[in-house]
């Protein structure tokens, strides 16, 4: 009965997901709306889509599960995350609106290649197909672990259907679907887990007893510090709030999608209170959980094992239809994201310059239909850790863009030469200091002196685009025009 | 850093939003480390109330901003 319920939920989610995308497949006529919408879309789609697609298996799955490990001492983590938003339009938000306008950008790709040269552009497409793919795949894979979990589904059959329902959405629709499919998204992610934080909470005995029994099971759990070192738990609050600037492309781009600027800090109003909603029960599910199961064998599984234990098979359905959301909000942004790099980025400047729009077009919806079915066949036997899996993706991406990017929104002074150096060496300064992680402790978690990837690249980025920069001659006036008239 | 501003022609560095943003950063990494988990209303309180407040700060001190923004433009009579 269970397993029919969740079921019927799923497939009505999933379904819904498709007739959305149908309908908008009508609004896309040019590349302009495949990819931004024409900037047309309302403050409540941006600010949504943007939080949703920064949302993933690691905020649904991963991050309960940590919090189950770690008790109090990862909610900072939390925190961070849903200033990430603020910071990231504090940092770039306004000005990307602004500079996209100007230049007609679809991606960062369009703001390197004017601010920075062609180099730039490459580097960066590079880098979104190089990085992105893995995270779609750990997403993927998290989606086929769900639904077997849930349903008792093979997990080929979960993790393919799962994919072809994004696909077709995303290639049909656009940013469009991709947007809107956000938003309901990110409706049912908090009425999904805003029930089950309450009824977790409730079985847990409320607050106070909470407390006294996570206290019970290990004192530490109770407070911010504890079972991390303080470097560790730093580092962690940076990358997840300041270094989204870089490493969260696919969500940053809403910035450039909104109609106006009051549309867009609207927006962020939106997105901050969704994210408080998310971030705070995601928190609340994780402490109950270790309370409510302490013996719990796989962490991961805390989320899909509360629902089915704790609440009406209809609102467990909802459950683990949010856990699809999440997942599937952040794979249709990233799939999206590809097509324009691969599109933009590489097709256009390399094999047909005089490409017309048209032509772009169709190659951009090809390009997430060939982008999407390698995801999904990399899936069929990928590796473990989803929730490491996306950091790594994040931290070798923050570690490269967020100085050049920063730069491009702020400093005139700032050369291509500069920003050349500050990519390169945020990219590999990131993967070595990964690699030494894993020689020393053979983990993708675990690193020298606590210091997280993302964090030590973007600090060596800064110091080579300094010194690059004082190296090379000022950029030429059209392009400081360009980016810092008032 | 920064862009020349005098004459208007070009864009100003907010450096008091930057500011604003290492102060809420720091002042989370700040509660991690003085937080014991005991606090005057029972165990764990304290690291409740200093977790649900920075939500608040964050909520508050965002609209606060979007209102005062939009009031500003709204002044000089631009929208994009």
């Amino acid at each position: 009965m269970i397993t029919l319920t969740y079921s019927v939920v799923l497939a009505l989610y999933l379904i819904g997901m498709l007739a959305l995308g149908w309908y908008f497949s009508k609004k896309v006529t040019g590349t302009d709306e495949y990819y931004t919408t024409g900037r047309s879309t309302n403050a409540a789609v941006t600010g949504f889509s943007y939080s949703a697609t920064q949302m993933s298996a690691g905020t649904a799955i991963g991050s309960p599960a940590t919090v189950w490990k770690l008790g109090y001492n990862y909610i900072p983590v939390s925190i961070a995350s849903t200033a990430a938003p603020w910071f990231t339009f504090l940092s770039i938000g306004e000005r990307m609106r602004k500079i996209a306008e100007r230049i007609n950008a679809y991606t960062y790709g369009d703001i390197f290649e004017a601010r920075y040269g062609r180099h730039a552009r490459f580097f960066y497409a590079f880098l979104m197909l190089i990085f992105y793919i893995p995270l779609m795949v750990g997403q993927l894979k998290a989606c086929g672990e769900i639904l077997k979990v849930a349903l008792g589904l093979d997990y080929l059959v979960g993790m393919v259907v799962a994919g072809i329902v994004i696909i077709v959405y995303t290639w049909t629709g656009g940013m469009f679907a991709v947007a809107w499919t956000d938003l309901v998204q990110g409706l049912i992610m908090i009425v999904g887990l805003v029930v089950l934080a309450f009824t977790s909470l409730s079985r847990a005995g409320g607050m106070a007893a909470l407390h006294q029994n996570l206290a019970a099971i290990d004192p530490r759990l109770i407070k911010l510090t504890g079972l991390v070192t303080g470097t560790w738990a730093v580092c962690n609050m940076i990358t997840w709030s300041v270094l989204q600037i870089g490493g969260s492309a696919a969500a940053v781009v809403r910035f450039i999608i909104a109609k106006d600027m009051k549309t867009l800090r609207a927006a962020l109003g939106y997105s901050i209170v969704f994210q408080t909603i998310i971030f705070a029960s995601v928190g609340v599910v994780g402490l109950a959980g270790r309370v409510l199961l302490p013996d719990l064998k796989v962490a991961d599984s805390l989320v899909p094992t509360l629902a089915a234990n704790l609440l009406h098979p209809v609102f467990g359905g909802v459950v683990l239809s949010a856990v699809l959301a999440a997942i599937m909000s952040t794979v249709d942004s990233v799939l999206l994201l590809c097509s324009a790099a691969a599109t933009r980025d590489l097709y256009v400047p390399l094999i047909n310059p005089k490409a017309s729009d048209e032509q772009q077009l169709k190659v951009g919806r090809i390009t997430t239909v060939v982008l999407g079915v390698a995801a999904i066949l990399l899936a069929i036997r990928p590796i473990d850790a989803v929730q490491w899996l996306v950091a790594f993706s994040f931290n070798v991406m923050a570690a490269s863009l967020t100085v050049p990017i920063l730069c491009a929104a702020w400093w005139p002074r700032a050369t291509r030469q500069g920003a050349l150096a500050a990519m390169y060496s945020g990219l590999i300064s990131s993967l070595y200091w990964y690699y030494l992680g894993w020689q020393q402790f053979k983990s993708l978690s675990n690193w020298p002196y606590g210091l997280w990837p993302g964090v030590l690249g973007t600090a060596v980025s800064l110091v080579f685009m300094l010194i690059g920069t004082y190296l090379s001659a000022p950029p030429d006036e059209k392009t400081k025009e360009i980016f810092y008239a008032a | 850093m920064g862009a020349p501003s005098k004459d208007g022609k070009w864009i100003r560095v907010p450096y008091l939003r930057f500011l604003g943003m290492a102060l809420f950063l720091l002042s989370l990494i700040v509660a991690n480390f003085v937080t014991s988990g005991e606090g005057p209303w029972g165990i764990g309180w304290n690291t409740f109330y200093v977790t649900w407040l920075s939500y608040v700060i964050l909520i508050v001190t965002s609209f606060i901003f979007i209102y005062r923004q939009n009031r500003e433009e709204d002044k000089r009579g631009e929208s994009k």
